[in-house]
């Protein structure tokens, strides 16, 4: 999680960079922001609830942030289609409640928003996404536990980082403003270790902006140029995963006896996604989606001789590793970065419940050129069971 | 140059994902093609194929004639089956068990067992093995106790021999003789004592052997048993002989005219048990042996005429 949190980063920050210099125009305007946010944790998981070895609940956070970030020129073109979109990176940290179970982790992320709506001149409404990694939290002891009193911190010291804003950004003067807004955030490790995070805060959150060198004149988007049109987007990728089995599958009189598999698993896949680009902000279509899960389906074949903290298996067919299905999707574009949301459902999963049925998709796409992106993206299942990170690149054939 | 790099990340990131690592908790499943197999005179060798991973042979027993066997571990994974009258081999190979039959001079079926098993699974096999040869019995001596011997009454039983039928009667009485009866039929089978696997090869191999013959009738002396050059084939199941020696003919019988009528020639058997022992050469082992044993025999003793009138 560590090396491909920080390869994330990394190049998503250098591809902000390029991208920015590859634009027809130099006058990039650049913002700085400095912020605070106090959080409600929401009890989303056992362990935030007090389900760990000290039998303490994480109830609140508190953190503070710098960002960067730029807005293309306004000649330019991704100036013209979006002209309230800004970009770029930013560095927090996080203090929960009870830091003996999560730890204080450090937040480093690459960021895009713009405005949603404008109330008065000064007055408006905005947008920000996060996404990055999390580093610094705490890792539990022993990491095929799975009763609540041997839990004492999470999977990885390194997780995640996903958040949504939403926040008034009052222009104080023509170079600050004064912003206010309310923020969600995810961390996660995606499934690659036990036990997965998965903490969701709810924060409120106050900043202040300055705006460097050339002030842009508000304008609104100029969609002249352009021509809706479909585009098909192919995307491979890979990740690493944990997962757990049954040990009483073959045996439903007793119940569920779930244990924690050992070791990491291999995913990988593919979709393909055409998509019809109703603006240059919105486009939808449907997705071919293809997986492979080295993990899915273990417990039938499970070993009953074996001891449930050191188990064998016999290699599932290959049939019960893979899944083919549909899924409808809707892609927010901006500058650079698209997110891409969809819901899917498995058309072909004959291995069993592991691949089968509804599936969520969250992408984003960091355009290295027209035609080619960087996607990172993570799958759930049926809307709450944690799947699997999905790490890989794609090409978009009939990019305009 | 750039889209053969664009192929290239992408198997990259493919392949890494697939390579991941939990290569410790999978296991190969322990498959035969088979637990059964069959080896015989048709069939002197066949294969078992097993997939798996660290497997191997286990609780070799032999079974054959009331010879057993077991074999202990083989560190070269052959293991030689060899008893007085089987000779087989079973040897373990990197995906299959071999059992090869060199011979087996059984008189039933034998059988070979043994287990396959890895550290989770055990699962057994059984192979029969037929006779690939009859063992060779040479130099059989025999002889009989015939001054005692013993009666099984509930077992005596009477025969009809012959029926001449006069449906329409006589036209006029007669005076009706039987004509002579050269031989007859008797039954006989050996008995051993105990399950000695060559006692009942012996007295299961056929060879022809003097038996007594009931003489009582034609012996001046009145000797009931004599040695009187008969012969029979040696074997434990119900067979059949026939002696020259046979009870006196019935005198006439007085026959009334104009009666449908009928006259018949009845037998009586009495069943009986002699003693006798038996010397022999094995001509496999090269072993000689005496062992007792006992004749079994229905016998013919007395003729008598029946006639039924309708």
């Amino acid at each position: 999680m560590k090396r491909i949190a920080f390869i994330i980063v990394t190049v998503l920050s250098v591809l902000c960079v390029r991208a920015s210099a590859s634009n027809d125009s130099t006058t990039v305007a650049h913002r700085i922001e400095f912020s605070l946010r106090g959080a409600y944790v929401l009890p989303s998981n056992n362990i935030v609830k007090g389900g760990n070895s000290f039998d303490s609940k994480v109830r609140s956070a508190f953190s503070g942030s710098a960002e960067y970030s730029f807005s293309f020129a306004p000649s330019s073109h991704y100036g013209r289609y979006y002209p309230y979109a800004y970009q770029g990176g930013g560095i927090g940290v996080t203090a929960f409640s009870s830091s003996k179970v999560t730890g204080n982790p450090v937040n480093i992320y690459v960021l895009q928003g713009s405005r949603i709506a404008s109330f008065s001149g000064r007055l408006s409404l905005d947008y920000e996404w996060n996404f990055g990694v999390s580093a610094g939290w705490k890792k539990i002891s022993n990491p095929n536990a799975m009763s609540s009193d041997e839990i004492n911190g999470f999977g990885s010291h390194f997780n995640a980082y996903i958040n949504l804003g939403f926040k008034l950004n009052y222009e104080l003067t023509d170079r600050m403003s004064l912003t206010a807004g309310v923020d969600l955030s995810h961390f996660s490790n995606g499934n690659t270790d036990y036990p997965n995070p998965g903490v969701n805060v709810l924060w409120g959150r106050v900043g202040l902006l300055w705006k460097l060198g050339d002030i842009q004149a508000q304008r609104r988007a100029d969609w002249s140029g352009y021509a809706p049109h479909i585009s098909y987007d192919l995307t491979a990728y890979g990740a690493w995963r944990k997962n757990i089995f049954d040990a009483y599958y073959s045996m439903p009189d007793l119940g569920e006896q779930l244990r924690v598999i050992p070791g990491h698993f291999g995913v990988g896949g593919f979709n393909f996604n055409p998509l019809w680009h109703f603006n240059p902000v919105f486009a939808a279509g449907a997705a071919l989606d293809f997986q492979y899960d080295q993990s899915a389906n273990l417990s039938p074949y499970y070993e009953p001789s074996t001891p449930v903290d050191a188990p064998r298996f016999y290699r599932q067919p290959f049939s019960h590793r893979v899944m083919a299905g549909l899924s409808v999707r809707a892609e927010l574009q901006m500058p650079v970065f698209s997110v891409n949301i969809g819901i899917g459902h498995s058309l072909y999963a004959p291995g069993g419940d592991d691949l089968r049925g509804w599936y969520q998709l969250f992408t984003l796409k960091t355009f290295v050129t027209r035609n080619l992106f960087v996607s990172t993206g993570y799958r759930l299942v049926r809307f709450h069971t944690p799947g699997n990170l999905m790490l890989g690149l794609g090409w978009r054939f009939n990019a305009h | 140059m750039r889209i053969k790099l664009l192929y290239a990340l992408r198997i990259a990131v493919i392949v890494l994902s697939m390579t991941a690592c939990n290569n410790d908790i999978f296991i190969k499943k322990l498959l035969l093609s088979t637990d059964y197999a069959k080896l015989g005179p048709d069939c002197l060798n066949t294969q078992i194929k097993v997939t798996g991973e660290d497997w191997d042979i286990f609780n070799v027993y032999f079974y054959g004639d009331g010879e057993s066997m077991a074999c202990p571990p083989a560190s070269d994974g052959i293991y030689h089956i060899e008893t007085e009258y089987a000779d087989l081999y079973l040897r373990k190979g990197s995906d299959f068990v071999e059992i090869e039959l060199i011979g087996y001079e059984g008189l039933n079926p034998a059988v070979l067992t043994f287990a396959i098993a890895d550290e989770y699974v055990y699962k057994e096999i059984a192979v029969d093995i037929l006779p690939t040869g009859k063992f060779d019995i040479e130099n059989v001596d025999i002889s009989y106790i015939l001054y005692s011997w013993g009666g099984y009454p509930d077992e005596d039983y009477t025969k009809t021999i012959i029926t001449y039928s006069y449906p329409q009667g006589l036209s006029e009485p007669a005076s009706f003789v039987f004509p002579e009866v050269e031989s007859l039929p008797v039954s006989y089978y050996f008995e051993g004592f105990g399950d000695d696997i060559f006692v009942q090869r012996v007295l299961n191999s056929g060879i022809s052997v003097p038996i007594p013959s009931y003489t009582f009738h034609s012996s001046p002396t009145h000797d009931i048993w004599s040695m009187a050059g008969e012969k029979a084939a040696l074997t434990t199941m119900l067979a059949s002989a026939r002696t020259a020696f046979v009870p006196p003919m019935p005198p006439a019988v007085e026959l009334p005219a104009a009666t449908p009528l009928a006259v018949r020639l009845l037998c009586d058997y009495e069943s009986v048990s002699l003693s006798c022992t038996i010397k022999a050469s094995n001509v496999t082992t090269g072993k000689e042996e005496t062992f007792d044993c006992r004749l079994r025999m229905k016998v013919p003793v007395r003729f008598k005429t029946e006639i039924i009138t309708e």
